[in-house]
């Protein structure tokens, strides 16, 4: 925000005119010079008490309402906080939380998005807060932030589905490159890549990987573009469609295990994105105590078990389970991009993918 | 007085003023601060927030200026594509929303039509169904491989209908977006004098052919108000092409705002100059429709008499295909949609494949222990009941103001008025977010935000369906009663009020439905604690839960259909009371 950009207007149009003017120039020049000055955090062990003074704790969270409601309804039960929730996609969050930071009026105290990016770019807005979670001793290395200022709340795998009986006999693909083989032609849905985070980077690796030509060759198979992958699980399931790139790991397995649906899904064999969800406190968090003792609460093995056992994504804990229908977390030929260079390029990144995905009409 | 029939009312510089009385000239002051009150309220409400839209849009990334970036957005070939794609839907649709519309309008208020109290009521369905639902309601009925009007009927003839197609995108905005030109229309048909059918008739004119050449005409300027902003909403429908064209990388205005608006990191300047795009296309069509409004006649149909209006009688033959029309279309338009949803609530997992597998009320019970539901229902009612109520009274002030008025100002109310229909409630969402969470009001964090957002998008809306009641109301009432001594405010009261009631009936019962299913600028605006339903449905279907979403937009439609029975029917308690 520019503060202070005092501008009279020259025009005489009506009083009420320069009043509206005046009201707008009043609000930049107010929104420059606020300073917020926090309540003290804090140590571990206290934080169930400060935290239940401060009241309440707000979480802005990408995972969809049906299981954060779970959640976030334990942890209410067993500190007695209420936990105001904002859910949304990645995207959305993301421009959220970016609008009120800039406003100076942050809404959130425990920030969850499956678009590793944002974590990144808050990082370095110094926006995101530093604190060394006691939960973060039981994950490996690579799904904390070293800075300790993000841990991982939960990953998802990137799969292609199928239903058996619309592919109608074709075998179905097992690797990424048999999706630009003509016979599936007219059979495929995929994420929009403008609408998600997860597609995006999935598309974003398969370029990566194997070059331009097979997006193009999927481009030329006609896919149902939609904007998100419960969009994409409904064409599947219904046999609207037959594949679904970019699917969710979780997506399919709890429409196939959860809800008895005709979905079935491969781990491809050469390669699998996996999309780490970031979980964070804001640096300016309203609630900072209650803040940690979410963040703490989520990364839990308490909590840990009921993202495996009810959402159905992969918990990144080293003591997490197995899960059913699953290979191993562990096994996944997992490629991690450059975050932060993704995070940067993501403009020109996008304009890439559109061009690609674009049908040859 | 006399019995004023059609005539022109002359341009408002024409217009006589009587005699004044003290209390005249008193009222004339209080009439003048009023006014300045009412053009600072709007001033506020619309201009504030669209300033915003423009700071926004023209701060760049990088906190510097995004001036290349505004202009370069409009050589961009996407944005050109969105226009064509944008046109060449939105003027075909409107054109036929306007044709069903206006013709089911005069078969249900002017002839005696089978069921025409029940078409009446059913016929606006579909504009109380969020387009997002009903859209999803069309793809399970007609979707080329899986729709279950294509595997029911069509496949075994050979034909496959694809809603997806051009025609079928067309098809759907029309079904949605008629009810809004038949609301319209058929409250300007209840009020004309049928004296003027009569003498058609009288001059030998058979009633039939009298009733369509002598009402369609003298309603024109409501139809043609309603064409306006019907064609504005077109262009900002996002739901509809959200569902049906972007599968396609089709892309309308709307859609690409909303595509801007979402990469990462947001691209409010490309947002920003789209949505001026859209803006001053709205703004040339209303102003062509003004002008051509002004080059007509304008028809003043309300005079000092009271009337019953006479349905015509069809004849038998006649009455049967009308009805069959009528009702053949409810059948296509409303039931199947219902029906389809209906089908989707039925399966715990839907697959288009109707065997009695999965059958069951598993989605309607969840539905009724879901608390999240009811707090939304709650929080949409009062908000949508609370903001037009207000938006009411405003709009009513304001369009008294520019019609009875010869005074300054008058073109700006009109454009303040106007504008909110043409910024897409996406882009205006921007804008209050940004008004309202900077000092010095911050509303934002509360519902009232929601409720700002609302009064200011729906502004139009009451605007247009006071306006063409007092459209055709004669001002020699008002004349006759300020003669006899009546200041402005008593006359206001007595007179004006009483007679555009059913118009301002007909605003509430809009604007309260599209408050109770708005979802473009709450989503962005809402927070935790104030959910509303339209927010909660687009949840589940971005969760997949469609079983959930179609047996709760089933509940939705009922309710508010019966809600606006209930208001339509006290509101003629009260008009009859006051004539």
């Amino acid at each position: 925000m520019s503060a202070h950009r005092h501008r009279r207007p020259t025009m005489r149009v009506r009083s009420a005119c320069t009043a509206v003017l005046g009201i707008l120039v009043l609000g930049i020049a107010a929104c420059g010079g606020e300073e917020t000055t926090g309540p003290p955090i804090a140590a571990d062990s206290d934080l169930p008490a400060a935290a239940k003074q401060e009241g309440v704790v707000s979480w802005y969270t990408s995972l969809p309402e049906q299981y954060s409601k779970v959640i976030a309804d334990k942890f209410t039960e067993k500190y007695g906080i209420p936990v105001d929730l904002f859910v949304t996609g990645s995207m959305g969050l993301q421009n959220k939380l970016a609008e009120e930071a800039n406003a100076g009026r942050l809404g959130a105290d425990v920030f969850h998005s499956s678009y590793p990016p944002s974590f990144v770019l808050l990082k370095e807005e110094g926006l995101l807060a530093t604190y060394d979670s006691p939960e973060y001793e039981a994950y490996p290395p690579d799904y904390v932030d070293p800075d300790r200022t993000y841990g991982t709340f939960r990953a998802t795998g990137v799969v292609i589905a199928y239903n058996p009986e619309a592919l109608g006999g074709t075998p179905p693909p097992t690797r990424w490159q048999d999706l630009a083989d003509p016979r599936y032609r007219g059979m495929i849905a995929a994420a929009d890549p403008q609408y998600g985070g997860t597609q995006f980077i999935a598309d974003h690796m398969l370029v990566q990987k194997y070059g331009e030509d097979l997006l193009r060759g999927i481009a030329a198979q006609q896919p149902q573009l939609v904007d998100s992958q419960s969009a994409e699980a409904n064409l599947i399931i219904t046999g609207e469609r037959a594949i679904g790139i970019d699917m969710n790991d979780y997506e399919a397995w709890s429409s196939k295990y959860r809800r008895g649906a005709p979905i079935e899904y491969v781990y491809p064999e050469d390669h699998v994105t996996v999309v780490p969800g970031y979980l964070a406190v804001l640096e300016d968090a309203p609630h900072p105590n209650a803040a940690r003792l979410l963040h703490n609460y989520l990364l839990s093995a308490e909590a840990q078990k009921i993202v495996q056992d009810e959402v159905g994504a992969y918990s990144t804990r080293r003591d997490a389970e197995p899960i059913e229908g699953r290979p191993a977390f562990s096994s996944l030929p997992v490629t991690q991009p450059d975050w932060k260079q993704l995070g940067e390029d993501t403009t020109a990144i996008q304009d890439q993918l559109n061009d690609l995905m674009r049908q040859p009409q | 007085m006399d019995l004023v029939a059609t005539r022109p009312a002359g341009g408002p510089a024409s217009s006589r003023r009587p005699e004044r009385g003290a209390s005249y000239v008193q009222g004339r002051r209080a009439g003048a601060v009023g006014r300045l009150l009412l053009i600072g309220i709007l001033l506020v409400l619309v201009c504030y927030p669209i300033l915003w839209i423009f700071i926004r849009g023209l701060q760049g990334r990088d906190g510097g200026g995004a001036l290349g970036r505004f202009f370069r957005t409009y050589s961009e070939p996407e944005l050109v594509e969105a226009l064509v794609n944008s046109l060449t839907v939105n003027v075909p649709a409107t054109a036929l929303a306007v044709v069903i519309g206006s013709l089911f309008a005069w078969a249900v208020t002017r002839t005696d039509v089978l069921g025409g109290r029940f078409l009446d009521k059913l016929v606006v369905v579909p504009f109380v169904t969020m387009t997002l639902v009903g859209s999803f309601a069309w793809v399970v009925l007609a979707a080329p491989r899986t729709g279950l009007l294509n595997v029911a009927v069509f496949n075994r003839l050979g034909i496959t209908i694809d809603i997806y197609s051009r025609p079928g995108i067309i098809f759907v905005m029309a079904v949605y977006f008629m009810p809004f030109v038949y609301l319209f229309a058929s409250g300007a048909l209840r009020r004309v004098d049928p004296a003027l059918e009569d003498a058609s008739v009288i001059c030998g004119r058979n009633r039939f052919s009298s009733s369509l050449r002598i009402m369609i005409p003298l309603v024109a300027p409501a139809i043609l108000g309603a064409m306006i902003l019907t064609f504005a909403m077109t262009m900002e429908e996002f739901g509809v092409f959200a569902i049906l064209a972007t599968p396609q990388r089709e892309y309308v205005l709307t859609t690409l705002i909303w595509r801007y608006m979402n990469s990462f990191p947001a691209d409010y300047t490309g947002a920003s100059a789209t949505a001026c795009l859209l803006l001053a296309i709205t703004v040339l069509v209303v102003w062509a429709q003004r002008r051509l409004m002004r080059s007509r006649r304008s028809f003043v149909t309300v005079g000092g008499r009271e009337y019953r209006p006479a349905r015509i009688h069809l004849g038998p033959v006649g009455r049967v295909v009308v009805s069959a029309l009528c009702w053949g279309y409810v059948a296509l338009a409303v039931v199947l949609p219902a029906l389809g949803l209906l089908v989707v609530s039925l399966y715990s997992v839907y697959t288009a494949n109707l065997t009695t597998d999965g059958l069951g009320l598993d989605n309607w019970r969840r539905l009724a222990q879901n608390g999240s539901v009811l707090e939304a229902a709650r929080n949409s009612f009062f908000l949508s009941l609370g903001a037009s109520l207000a938006t009411l009274v405003l709009t009513t002030a304001a369009a008294y103001v520019m019609h009875r008025h010869v005074s300054r100002g008058k073109g700006l109310i009109l454009f303040l008025t106007t504008v909110p229909v043409a910024v897409p409630g996406v882009v205006l969402a921007v804008g209050i977010f940004q008004a309202y969470i900077h000092p010095p009001v911050v509303l934002y964090g509360t519902v009232w935000i929601l409720f700002v957002a609302y009064v200011t998008r729906h502004l139009p809306y009451g605007m247009r369906a006071v306006e063409a009641s007092l459209q055709q109301m004669h001002e020699d009432l008002e004349h006759s009663a300020a003669v006899a001594g009546a200041g402005r405010f008593r006359v206001f009261c007595t007179i004006v009020l009483p007679l555009i009631a059913p118009g301002m009936a007909a605003g509430f019962t809009i604007m309260f439905i599209a408050m109770f299913r708005e979802l473009s600028s709450s989503v962005l605006l809402y927070s935790s604690g104030n959910i509303v339903n339209s927010v909660l449905m687009l949840e589940m279907y971005g969760q997949g839960n469609n079983g959930e979403l179609a047996a709760l937009s089933l509940v939705l439609t009922v309710a508010t259909i019966a809600f606006v029975a209930m208001v339509q029917r006290l509101t003629r308690i009260n008009l009859t009371q006051s004539g």
